[in-house]
């Protein structure tokens, strides 16, 4: 499967602003199932300084500096991506979640070092053993890892309710958790926040979702939105990723732009900016596959 | 003694004798703590049963006798007795103050700034001692720079199982976005600290290691300065290591990483300003070392490099000698939402066109839970024996370390100290004897519950050493904080893929900030500068005979270094606004005092016709409120002297002398670096004398006067001082200017508030109009006449010859702009030059008759028409200069991240910079 990947985000300024750094997450990064065959980032206006490099978790980074005065702000992420459907995990067939615990702890290959940095407090996931009691009912002594985790995705599914307006991009995670409420990136938080209070490695995995439009209907170009999920690390297997918005095990329409320990570590854009008066943000996605596809879930 | 006395003994000692002590003065052989009482009534400062606490262990040897060091140190200040080293005390303290050294300088509003206190007894450090330390240090930076460099880099120690990974990846000191930063070159500190006790079994242990940003050398410098100051003789006799060679050995340290061969690196230190608790030491290092000091705000990242926001240009910086930890550095990468940190800089870091020094992310060695690897990892990085011990300490993330830990938490006769393993500010240190059971319990359950975020350390119970407290000499337990620098790159990679490093390459300042506490436990549980008890200066001994070498002496080995021109656009604005508002503050304390002093006069207020005319400047200038300009309202006593006495003084109303005054202060901490030690002494007089006045006292009136008019002198006193002993340089310019601007503005009003009555001016009030604009003299002596308007006019309004009339700050400000650095030809000109053009052109064309022509309604429309022109012209004028020469002082704040389209409707506040106001 291809895709296509246009990702536009814009400021608009009241005033001029004289400078501005960036730091910018929209190259997509290859995994085991996914390759990045093209990308592309232009910026208006065109930067004094930019530089591409791969950061500690192996993403793809793009730093940039604006020094001509600019009332509007626009970066153009363009990408082609091709993917294949992950090998199928059985969940009853996974260890049981204490092994998997034990193992991590214990890290004895160098996945498993690799993946023990993703179980621990991050900057916005702060340790809180609220989570782990919530999560505990699923978790019970001896269950598959997988069929664990699919359980809490689902008990986020049930109990959580899906509302931009509840939430922003700061919001804590403890925060959304009493509120019930929110986007992709707040039960993303929510279930690595669980998963890591039971010991367990998780890590936040920041992307997009193709979706189709209703039947008979054309597809709007930027109804498409970022999309962010998790992934649960099982010795042996690897990582698995897991869609708690859409309680979904991704297959072929999830695609992965970068990776770390929470959105923090992979804001798609962030920046400064000296002057400017007050900002306006707006961001267009769209996700086109290249061979057409059936199937559908929601997206953010 | 002579000179020449001292000279012939220090070369004849074996090296254990320092203080050659055979002089006049000591002429008496009687053993140490032996001497009783000087035949010529001396009290000894150690009397005669005075015993070394049982401690003393760095003083003496096994039978208990202070060595030779004490020895020399003990008869010396016997010889002194107890009254004189109390008077040369009390002149150490006098020193501190008037140098301004404090700690948390700028909380004094709070009452909390500290005073910094300094022992008068040195601690001597016998040489085998001080080179045994030197040693041990060295090793210490050789092994953390090895360790900072596998962390950021390959990260083989944690691989190869030598370091548990928690100890990293759960650390939020542990900084990813600083991985691979020093690729281009081997990282190394610059300036690094080790906190250390010497423990009663003759062991020294460390206790703490600061690799960010580590403060105290600067107050260890200055404790050396006073000390050899009030114990000149004793300090020269001796073989004491001199400081300045090691600050040289700090500056060639940070030239080299400029690694560009530049002959004239540029240098600055950035504080996090005069908010900071060591911000004094901030401002004497700098100036020692000659580095210019900047605040992330005069410094911004262009084309991946640093510059200077200089007046005239951005001049690029070569080397960051920062003072603001690490994940304040960078607002980009760090997300820090604190106003500190200049945007970009990790990358310019990367990019090779700027060096910060300590390397970003060494806070990750300051962590507690490193400590019990240290030894091991000296055994196979270094592949030598550690030098010096380290406290114990135990790291809960192994399993019998935990146990042990929740075992002694147990047992009340074996406290133990429960602190973060990642120094989290939100983890408090705790000595769990002090815990109630529900915080026991608490405790525990987190421990248990994150094992790895924990260590146990033992309480240190270190060695005492004889401090002077109240009149007598008592054992207080101390530490030592020792510094180090590397001179070049410390580490090479061996063929066993380990690192090796060269321990020439460091210098170890032969000398020390040692402090005083009461409890061995309140060095681990509150480590921060001035929570001790005071501090002593440390005299590390050599073998040999220590050159003479001058404090100033010059770092540069023959190079010059360009300073002056690099006068930054905040500094600039600060100095607009100190002139201004010391001249703010003067104009208003001359008003007041015009009214005190007839408020206080023998005559009913309603005969004193002047009265209303006075309240009318003083509403006018903002100093009081309305509320008195209404008629009538000035002959009602108490109103007056609440509305005119109390609001002087209080801090509510925005008019006050106190506010005015805690502007002043506030402006000159943040250019501290500019101003002389004599400037800041009188600022802190002239808070003294406000905080003397008690309001609310029956005569206050009268007290209020004399109050005032001492602040009148205090205050000519600093302006003149300020401004006297500066160079004519911007800053200079600036601080002039600001004084100009706000001294026209004040004229102006004065004038306007005479002028703009319809009629004639009555005699009286043409007086206070002299006694206020103090012309008073000046117009007797020129006219020995009645008053008259048309000179009045002309002496406050057009003379350029009287520094006080409008025509004078005219001409003085028509200097300084044309003098402001530019970008255009000097024939262009700019808008502050035309503004000055039109301003001064007005005022020279003025026909002093034409101005004072009144119409029928007995007004006089030329004068006040033109009154307004100037005054719109001068506020015109400090806009423009700020425009020009000041707007780049604005900071940057975040945008806002592009992530949910819905949130995407959010603006963001303007950039913070705090904005002064005008009158």
């Amino acid at each position: 499967m291809k895709y296509k990947i246009s990702h536009r985000t814009w400021y608009q300024y009241s005033s001029d602003a004289s400078l501005s750094h960036n730091e910018i997450f929209l190259t997509p990064r290859n995994t085991p199932v996914q390759s990045c065959m093209e990308s592309d980032i232009t910026l208006i206006p065109s930067p004094a300084a930019i530089s591409r490099r791969q950061d500690y978790f192996g993403n793809h980074v793009t730093t940039t500096t604006i020094q001509v005065p600019h009332d509007l702000f626009e970066i153009n992420a363009i990408s082609q991506v091709s993917l294949t459907s992950p090998s199928v995990v059985a969940p009853d067939k996974t260890p049981a979640w204490e092994e998997v615990r034990k193992a991590v702890w214990q890290h004895a290959s160098p996945e498993d070092l690799d993946a023990f940095q993703f179980a621990f407090a991050s900057p916005m996931i702060p340790k809180d053993d609220r989570f782990g009691h919530w999560a505990k009912e699923i978790f019970v002594p001896g269950t598959p890892i997988l069929q664990a985790a699919l359980g809490l995705t689902q008990k986020i599914f049930t109990e959580f309710t899906y509302d931009p307006r509840a939430t922003t991009t700061t919001t804590a995670v403890d925060k959304a958790f009493e509120l019930k409420r929110g986007v992709c990136q707040d039960f993303a938080h929510i279930e690595i926040a669980c998963l890591r209070s039971l010991g367990l490695a998780a890590r936040y995995v920041s992307g997009y979702l193709h979706t189709l439009p209703p039947p008979g209907k054309p597809k709007l170009i930027g109804s498409d939105a970022s999309h962010a999920w998790v992934a649960i690390y099982i010795p042996g297997t690897g990582w698995v990723d897991i869609d708690p918005t859409n309680n979904v095990i991704p297959t072929d329409q999830h695609l992965t732009l970068a990776w770390g320990r929470d959105y923090s570590d992979v804001t798609p854009v962030k920046g400064t900016v000296l002057g400017g008066g007050k900002h306006k943000l707006s961001v267009a996605v769209d996700v086109t596959a290249l061979v057409s596809h059936g199937d559908i879930n929601h997206g953010g | 003694m002579s000179s020449q006395s001292q000279s012939s003994l220090s070369q004849t000692g074996d090296g254990l004798q320092p203080f050659g002590l055979s002089g006049q003065e000591n002429q008496s052989s009687v053993p140490p703590g032996g001497m009783q009482k000087d035949p010529s009534g001396i009290a000894p400062v150690f009397p005669a049963d005075f015993a070394f606490g049982n401690v003393c262990s760095p003083l003496s040897g096994p039978d208990k006798t202070p060595d030779p060091h004490w020895q020399g140190l003990v008869t010396y200040l016997n010889s002194l007795g107890t009254a004189e080293l109390e008077r040369r005390w009390k002149k150490a303290e006098q020193i501190l103050h008037e140098h301004g050294v404090a700690y948390d300088i700028f909380s004094e509003q709070d009452g909390k700034q500290r005073p910094w206190e300094l022992d008068p007894i040195p601690f001597p450090v016998p040489a085998d001692t001080w080179e045994f330390l030197e040693k041990g240090i060295c090793q210490r930076m050789r092994l953390l720079s090895a360790i900072y460099a596998d962390i950021y880099g390959s990260q083989k120690l944690i691989e190869k199982n030598h370091l548990p990974p928690e100890l990293f990846f759960a650390n939020p000191r542990f900084l990813r976005q600083c991985h691979g930063i020093c690729n281009k070159e081997i990282p190394r500190f610059h300036f690094h600290s080790t906190d250390l006790c010497r423990f009663p079994d003759g062991g020294w242990r460390i206790f703490s290691d600061r690799t960010q940003t580590p403060s105290g050398a600067g107050y260890a410098l200055e404790n050396r300065i006073i000390l050899s100051r009030i114990l000149p003789r004793m300090f020269h006799a001796g073989k004491v290591h001199r400081l300045a060679p090691f600050f040289k050995a700090f500056y060639r340290s940070l030239m080299e990483i400029s690694g560009m061969q530049k002959r004239e690196p540029s240098i600055v230190m950035l504080t996090s300003g005069p908010a900071s608790p060591t911000y004094f030491e901030h401002v004497f290092l700098s100036r020692y070392l000659g580095f210019t000091l900047v605040e992330s705000s005069d410094l911004t990242v262009r084309n991946d490099g640093v510059f200077l926001k200089t007046l005239g240009e951005m001049l690029p910086v070569d080397v960051i000698l920062r003072r603001i930890e690490d994940v304040h550095c960078d607002p980009l990468v760090f997300g820090s939402t604190s106003a500190a940190g200049i945007s970009g800089l990790v990358q310019a870091v990367r990019s090779g066109k700027v060096a910060v020094a300590n390397p970003l992310g060494s806070g990750i060695l300051e962590t507690p839970g490193l400590i019990p690897f240290l030894p091991g990892l000296c055994r196979l990085i270094l592949g030598e024996e550690p030098i010096l011990q380290d406290l114990p300490t135990l790291w809960c993330g192994q399993e019998t370390a935990l146990n042990t830990v929740l075992s002694r938490m147990a047992d009340a006769d074996d406290p133990v100290i429960i602190s973060s393993a990642f120094s989290d500010p939100r983890i408090p240190s705790v000595d769990t004897s002090s815990l109630s059971r529900d915080n026991m319990d608490r405790l525990m359950a987190q421990i248990k519950a994150a094992p790895y975020a924990f260590v146990g350390r033992d309480i240190p119970m270190p060695c005492t050493l004889p401090v002077w407290e109240k009149g007598r000499i008592q054992n207080r337990i101390t530490s030592m904080r020792m510094f180090s620098t590397a001179t070049t790159s410390l580490l090479q990679e061996t063929g066993a893929g380990l690192w090796a490093a060269a321990e020439k390459n460091i210098s170890v300042m032969p000398g020390a900030l040692t402090r005083m506490a009461d409890h061995g436990e309140s060095f681990l549980i509150n480590t921060g500068q001035g929570q001790g008890q005071g501090s002593k200066d440390t005299w590390c001994f050599s073998k040999e005979v220590v050159e003479y070498k001058s404090m100033m002496h010059k770092f540069t080995d023959g190079l010059d270094i360009h300073r002056g021109g690099d006068l930054t656009s905040r500094v600039a604005d600060n100095m607009l606004w100190l002139g201004r508002y010391v001249e703010r503050t003067e104009g208003m304390l001359r008003v007041i005092r015009s009214a005190l002093i007839r408020l206080n006069s023998e005559s009913p207020l309603d005969m004193i016709r002047e009265f209303p005319f006075l309240l009318r400047i003083m509403t006018n200038l903002d100093i009081s409120s309305h509320k008195l300009s209404q008629p009538g309202a000035f002959y009602n006593m108490r109103i007056l002297e609440s509305e005119i006495v109390d609001p002087i003084f209080s801090s509510q109303h925005p008019g006050s002398i106190r506010n005015a005054l805690d502007s002043v202060r506030q402006v000159a901490a943040s250019v501290r670096d500019r101003l002389s030690n004599d400037s800041w002494h009188i600022l802190g007089r002239m808070e003294k004398q406000l905080k003397q006045f008690e309001p609310h006292r029956h005569n206050q009136a009268s007290e209020a006067q004399e109050l005032v008019s001492e602040m009148i002198l205090t205050m000519s006193a600093f302006a003149g001082l300020a401004l006297e002993s500066m160079t004519r340089s911007m800053g200079w310019r600036f601080m002039d200017m600001g004084r100009r601007l706000e001294r026209a503005g004040y004229m102006i009003t004065l004038l306007k508030s005479l002028f703009s009555e319809k009629g004639k001016p009555r005699t009286d009030e043409m007086e206070v109009l002299l006694e206020v604009a103090d012309s008073t003299i000046t117009y007797h002596n020129r006219y020995r006449t009645t008053l008259l308007m048309a000179p009045i006019v002309d002496l406050l309004l057009l003379d350029e010859l009287n520094p006080r009339a409008v025509g004078f700050q005219m001409a003085a400000l028509s200097d300084h702009v044309e003098k402001l650095p530019r970008s255009t030809p000097a024939t262009v000109w700019t808008r502050e030059e035309k503004t000055m053009l039109d301003l001064t052109t007005q005022l020279r064309l003025a026909d002093i008759h034409t101005l004072l022509e009144m119409t029928p309604e007995g007004e006089m429309p030329q004068l006040n028409q033109l009154l307004e022109r100037l005054y719109k012209g001068i506020k015109d004028l400090g806009k423009q200069i700020t425009q020009h020469y000041l707007s780049r002082i604005e900071t940057e704040k975040q945008l806002r991240n592009a992530f949910e389209i819905s949130a995407a409707d959010v603006s963001a506040d303007p950039g913070g910079k705090s904005s002064h106001y005008e009158i």
